[in-house]
Formats: structure tokens, C-alpha cells, sequence
């Protein structure tokens, strides 16, 4: 990823399309509000929760028969129509409810990718955006992205709407164009990172500054607020992990250390699997 | 303050070890006025004076919360009761629960399984409650609670009918014994460093972060003698610095929506 304002071609890259149409699919979005919602305590804040509709353990990618999935039958045929669904691996609903994010974080590591991780946004708005290193951007509806997670990424919904996407996993032993059914219409295309203005001596005393009263029953609130600061700030979102370890340390607590240390291995890695 | 411990009751750890398990297993239900991991569950519901328990698979699977409930308290006169578990820095924003003259509720806690962490506030005192301890709330003060510990705090949280003496809401006075020597925790004070570094938020505080901001102020009464209402001050402090009007309008929605409108 480069920096703000400037084309964007590696790493999370917009792919295609999903051929929806998102008045016809308000139903199955609706249906979406009663799902058994994950709320991932401690990774996201506020209303962040997540779903599993579907599993390849769970048998054929069938939505007539059963589970979740059968209640979303417009975007599993949308689904059918545009994937080789033979190599999806899990199918999960990403629901931000309101205002809410989740904490820079990676799933994996470069050398082990778990998943190829597409990202389809069924409901969201301009103040929906992502994350990734130092850029800042935002999918809009029916749009495939693939994210790469295994860099730093995040993602926050600023509005008081509901902010829901379809998540996709695929086999990574797959190239991302043979997960389209017609891989001609795989279209890798740049984006453009929203601009924000650098951080000033201002902005890094206000961070600095919150050695003063942390914590260790604070710790985590602090690394909850640093971890909005890049959306408006020209930062690497992981920059928040360094900032928690600085402010740990000019809060002479060994234990607030300890605990900046235990955060960004929760959420950088090194990963046990 | 005015919230007190009323007694104890006798709670079997036997029986409580059967369900306690249970209800951390639970998937409870979310607050929007909570922060981290702070959920609930409604065992008895209805209008008073036809509260009663819930029937559903959730809530038979806590006999002995029932009789704890049913053998201690006067039951026709409960208006709600709940579980409400807190754990990991889960915690609940500052609030008063009403704003007038007149009580809504009268609300006693009484821990199930709790921990050195699980702190309640009210103004700027900061307090520990037992298990087995029957605790008053004065809802109308500002009030907060949570727990800083990965271990879950579990309350029963039983509210009554607002008209009914406190005495009365036992089945009788030999409900309880007499209640212990509260444990409140002693804080040193803010220093003028530390508000500096507070109004220094400042310098990074947006319409993006207002919300995590006072997430963050919100606990600083629990390592300060401060009260707890002064979070909401010191973020209308930080967005009048902002050159973004809006902000401060939305710092002093928060105050009022919080701790009712004109509380100073």
C-alpha cells in the first residue's frame, strides 16, 4: 500500500462485481437483523459481529435446503452465478450495527494464508471505510474486493446506519481470477486512498500524553481510541500498537508493558497456527 | 453515597456452582449504554404488578436463582429481574437511570460471583461488593460498574415497585444479616498533570473518536478521586478546543442524554 491520495495496486484490490439489486435483496438484509450474531467480544468495538452462514463442512452450497443460508436465497444465487462456489471455504455475514470498529489486526501471516478473503458490502454508506497499512478506503455496494489479510487492516462504520457485508472465503491455493466462474470478468483494479493530514506534534503529545492516567484497567479503552486515530490521520493503522508500547513505557508500569506486548500479538501476530 | 449494603443473604456456593457455569455460558444480550463485555439476561419480566418469570428454556435452567428470588424478596412487588455479567474491562457509561424528583425503580444488586476488580461507583466514590451482599442503588446519583478482570462478575439485579420501603422488599427480617463494612477503594487524586494530559485529547479528538474518548474518560474515576460525571465535563472541554462546532454539540448531547439535561 502507498500513501494517501495515490493509486493503490497491491495488496486489497477491487475484483468485480456482484450482480444484485439492492432494493430486491432488502428482504434478505432484514432477514440478516435475526442471525445468531458472534459479537467477537474484545476484537470489535461497539455493535462489530459476524455470522457464519455457511461451511464447506456443512455440505453442497445449496440454498434451498437448509440453514442461514436458505434465508438468503437472491445473494446465494448471485453467488452461484458469479463464483466457482466449489472453492468457497466459509460464507459469514460481517454486520456493524450502528457505530462500531474493529482493532488494526491481521488473520494471518503471508507464508500461511488461511483463506482468499472477499469482501461484498450489501448494505453500507460513505462513512462505511477500511483499512489497510497507511491507506484508508471505502467499498460500496455489490462491489467484490479481495482483502488481504494478512497485512494490518481494519474497519469502522461512523454512521448510525447498519453497515452488513457478505464475507467469502476461497481455497488460497486458488488465483483470484479461477474463483470467478467466468474468469474474464475478474477486473483487478487499483483505488484510490482517501487523503488525511499527516499527525502533528499536537496530535502525537495528545497520544503520548495518555501515559498520564493509563492503566491496566484502562489499557484497553485507550487502545480502542488509538485505534480510530488513522482514519483521520496519514498513519499506518498498525501505528497504534507502537504508540500503546511508547505509552506503556513513559507510564513507568511494568504490567501496562506487559499488556501493550500482549496486544499487539493478539492482534500483529506472530500466530500459533 | 447514598447506595448501601442492606445485609447478606445465605447463598449455597452448591447450588450456585451448578448455575453460574451456565450463565457464563450464555449468549446475553448487549446494552447500547455498555462498553466491553457487559451483558444481560431478563429472567422475570411484565408489568407490575403481574411481573413474573419468564417462561422459556433460558430461565428454567436456574432453580436456584428462583428460590433465592422467591424465598428472600417480596416477589409482588419485583418489576424485573435480571443477571448481568460484566468481565474484561466490560463496564457501563456513567448514567443516572432517571431525572426527576421521583424514583423510577428501586434496584437491589446482589453478587453470584464477583472479584477484586468488579468495582461500582457512585459520585466520586468507588466501592467493592460482596457475594451474598443485598445492594442498594440510588439511581438517581450518577452511577457506574464494571470488571477489570478476565474472570466474569455475575449480579442478580432485582428491581422493585419505587413506592415499597426499602424493609419491605423482604420477605422478612430474617432474610438477612447484618450488613459488613463496606469495601470502598481509596484513589489518589487527579493531579494537574493528569488533566492536562485529559484536555490534551484535544489534539486528536474527532467526530470519529468522540465516542471511544469518553469510553476512555469514563474510567478514570476508578483510578481517580474524581467523580465519575466528570467524564462528561472533561469531553465537553476536549470538543470546545475542536474547530469542528459539531462536536460540542454532540459532547453536550451526551451529558444530557447520560446524566439528564441541566445536571452540573
Amino acid at each position: 500500500m502507498n500513501d494517501g491520495g495515490v493509486i493503490c495496486t497491491s495488496g486489497t484490490q477491487l475484483v468485480g462485481r456482484l450482480s444484485i439489486d439492492p432494493q430486491r435483496l432488502a428482504p434478505e438484509i432484514k432477514a440478516t437483523e435475526s442471525f445468531p450474531m458472534d459479537p467477537s467480544v474484545g476484537y470489535g468495538v461497539g455493535s462489530w459481529c459476524k455470522c457464519l452462514v455457511w461451511a464447506s463442512k456443512m455440505g453442497p452450497l445449496d440454498t434451498a435446503k437448509s440453514g442461514l443460508a436458505a434465508s438468503l436465497p437472491m445473494l446465494m444465487a448471485a453467488i452461484h452465478e458469479t463464483f466457482r462456489v466449489e472453492a468457497i471455504n466459509h460464507l459469514q455475514i460481517f454486520s456493524i450495527k450502528g457505530r462500531g470498529f474493529i482493532l488494526p489486526h491481521r488473520d494471518w501471516v503471508p507464508a500461511r494464508p488461511l483463506h482468499t478473503r472477499l469482501h461484498i458490502p450489501l448494505q453500507t454508506n460513505e462513512q462505511c471505510l477500511h483499512a489497510e497499512e497507511a491507506s484508508v478506503f471505502h467499498m460500496s455496494e455489490g462491489e467484490a474486493w479481495v482483502v488481504d489479510a494478512s497485512l494490518t487492516h481494519s474497519a469502522a462504520n461512523f454512521s448510525e446506519a447498519n453497515r452488513i457485508h457478505v464475507v467469502v472465503d476461497f481455497d488460497p491455493e486458488v488465483p483470484v481470477h479461477e474463483l470467478f466462474r467466468v474468469p474474464g470478468n475478474c477486473e483487478s483494479a487499483p483505488f484510490e486512498s482517501i487523503d488525511r493530514p499527516k499527525p502533528t506534534s499536537d496530535s502525537l503529545d495528545a497520544i503520548y500524553g495518555l501515559a498520564e492516567i493509563a492503566s491496566a484497567r484502562n489499557f484497553q479503552r485507550i487502545a480502542d481510541m488509538l485505534a480510530t486515530v488513522h482514519y483521520d490521520r496519514q498513519v499506518n493503522c498498525a501505528a497504534m500498537y507502537d504508540w500503546l508500547s511508547e505509552i506503556a513505557h513513559r507510564s513507568d508500569e511494568a504490567k501496562l508493558v506487559d499488556l501493550a506486548a500482549v496486544l499487539q500479538r493478539r492482534y500483529l501476530g506472530p500466530f500459533d497456527f | 453515597m447514598n447506595a448501601r449494603c442492606m445485609g447478606v443473604i445465605s447463598l449455597s456456593s452448591d447450588l450456585l456452582a451448578r448455575e453460574i457455569p451456565i450463565m457464563e455460558s450464555l449468549r446475553l444480550s448487549s446494552c447500547d449504554d455498555a462498553v466491553g463485555p457487559w451483558i444481560h439476561r431478563s429472567l422475570w419480566a411484565g408489568d407490575h404488578p403481574k411481573a413474573e418469570p419468564i417462561k422459556d428454556e433460558v430461565r428454567e435452567q436456574f432453580p436456584y436463582l428462583d428460590q433465592v428470588t422467591s424465598d428472600n424478596f417480596r416477589t409482588e412487588q419485583i418489576l424485573s429481574v435480571r443477571i448481568f455479567c460484566a468481565s474484561r474491562g466490560g463496564y457501563i457509561r456513567p448514567h443516572r437511570d432517571w431525572t426527576g424528583s421521583e424514583r423510577a425503580f428501586t434496584r437491589l444488586h446482589i453478587p453470584l460471583q464477583t472479584n477484586g476488580e468488579a468495582l461500582n461507583s457512585e459520585d466520586d466514590s468507588v466501592y467493592h461488593m460482596g457475594v451474598g451482599e443485598v445492594w442498594y442503588l440510588d439511581g438517581s446519583r450518577p452511577h457506574c460498574g464494571g470488571c477489570f478482570h478476565e474472570s466474569p462478575r455475575i449480579h442478580l439485579i432485582l428491581d422493585f415497585a419505587p413506592d415499597i420501603p426499602l424493609t419491605e422488599l423482604f420477605r422478612d427480617s430474617a432474610c438477612i444479616s447484618a450488613a459488613p463494612q463496606p469495601t470502598t477503594v481509596n484513589r489518589d487524586p487527579l493531579t494537574s498533570r493528569q488533566l492536562e494530559a485529559i484536555h490534551g485529547l484535544a489534539g486528536i479528538v474527532t467526530e470519529k473518536n468522540l465516542s471511544p474518548t469518553l469510553n476512555l474518560l469514563s474510567l478514570v474515576h476508578f483510578d481517580r478521586q474524581v467523580t465519575s460525571a466528570s467524564a462528561y465535563d472533561w469531553l465537553i472541554t476536549i470538543a470546545g478546543q475542536s474547530p469542528d462546532p459539531a462536536l460540542l454539540s454532540r459532547a453536550k448531547q451526551l451529558k444530557s442524554a447520560y446524566l439528564g439535561p441541566g445536571w452540573s
